[in-house]
């Protein structure tokens, strides 16, 4: 395959959950990743959260740091945690609605380098237009095979995982 | 696709050609025909471009009316040398449903314009268009990506997410918007701002993502 190019790795869609367990997404093929996500939520005031799979598809629970910047109209905010048990607020939707994000992992699968997030998110409700940009990091060197998207009810959620040929 | 089925006496006919399940011997310009028709496998996840459109100095519209809707989950676009002719402005944003543009109170929108020192927060949750924050100066072009995802599925909201740089002024910005009606868009109408036009170095590149 040619260099820089995106190859689907993974498609993976559900309806009616609160969480969904993206496994085996990442390889040793593949050094960086690109992840859309779209859906719906039903949940008040949700703000989703994220956590990397080790590789045994356990959730990580311990580690994360992140720092966000959090628009809802026209107010903007920051939200930031150096000893998170996830990575919190990727998709903010106050009130529940529809969603799409976008994300970049970087080394998730070296178990000698940390794996980085960043992310860039849009949700809206008939009162309220919402943005989170930021990105995360998890300060340790497990080897992440796969994530979790979780800390809503979501009536559907399409979740489509690309490696970036290096 | 080209009709082979002349080309081979025994041949009695091309077999029917879809993406993610060609059939058949290809020649260059066999694929070449599948591409442009979105019937090529091709490599998922493979940016694909649709079409790109050169506005004309003082057209206010850019257009793009065949955007594979049905084919593609996501769009891409790419803005270069956005700039027009009346001064500062912030490119905007409708879609079209049928072919129609739809020009009601449908859309919404949030970003903040970012600048060395601040950031200037922009939004309105119920308007007419959506406003980006892609914009240009005076005397400087503004550049930018928009994703977009959604925009075929009928039981679904259509949402976009937009970066920007500008140059001169060392500007950026990042946000995005949504169109609220729940209808299969088939269409994109770009303006550079309210009542201005575009000049003759804005350039923009639709592409589809190639996930069937």
């Amino acid at each position: 395959m040619s260099i820089g190019q995106l190859e689907l790795v993974k498609s993976v869609s559900d309806t009616s959950v609160t969480s969904i367990d993206v496994t085996d997404a990442f390889t040793a093929s593949y050094n960086l990743y690109h992840i859309i996500v779209q859906g719906h939520i039903t949940t008040t005031n949700s703000l989703i959260d994220l956590r990397f799979l080790d590789s045994s598809d356990t959730a990580i629970t311990s580690g994360y740091r992140y720092g966000h910047r959090l628009q809802q109209n026209t107010s903007g905010s920051e939200q930031n945690s150096t000893s998170a048990t996830s990575i919190e607020s990727i998709i903010y939707v106050n009130n529940g609605d529809t969603f799409a994000s976008r994300f970049f992992v970087y080394n998730p699968f070296s178990n000698s380098d940390y794996t980085h997030l960043t992310l860039h998110s849009q949700g809206f409700t008939s009162s309220n237009i919402t943005n989170t940009r930021g990105g995360g990091v998890l300060t340790t060197t497990d080897q992440v095979t796969g994530f979790t998207i979780f800390d809503a009810t979501f009536s559907n959620i399409d979740i489509d995982v690309y490696g970036i040929k290096d | 696709m080209v009709d082979k089925s002349n080309e081979y006496g025994y041949v009695p006919s091309s077999p029917t050609q879809a993406r993610g399940a060609n059939t058949g011997i290809f020649e260059v310009n066999d694929v070449t025909d599948l591409l442009n028709a979105q019937q090529w496998s091709g490599t998922f996840g493979n940016l694909e471009l649709i079409q790109t459109l050169t506005p004309s100095v003082h057209d206010t519209l850019a257009e793009f009316d065949t955007i594979h809707e049905t084919t593609y989950d996501t769009h891409f676009l790419t803005v270069c040398n956005l700039g027009n002719v009346n001064g500062q402005a912030a490119m905007w944003i409708r879609f079209k449903e049928g072919g129609v543009l739809n020009s009601g109170t449908n859309y919404a929108y949030n970003y903040e314009l970012l600048n060395q020192t601040n950031n200037t927060p922009y939004g309105s949750n119920a308007t007419t268009y959506i406003q980006t924050v892609i914009r240009n100066e005076i005397g400087s072009n503004g550049y930018g990506v928009v994703w977009l995802y959604g925009l075929g599925n009928s039981s679904s909201y259509s949402v976009v997410t937009v970066h920007s740089g500008i140059g001169a002024q060392g500007h950026g910005g990042q946000g995005g918007g949504t169109f609220y009606s729940k209808s299969a868009v088939d269409g994109i109408s770009i303006q550079p701002g309210n009542n201005y036009a575009f000049n003759p170095e804005t350039v923009l590149s639709l592409y589809g993502v190639n996930t069937l």
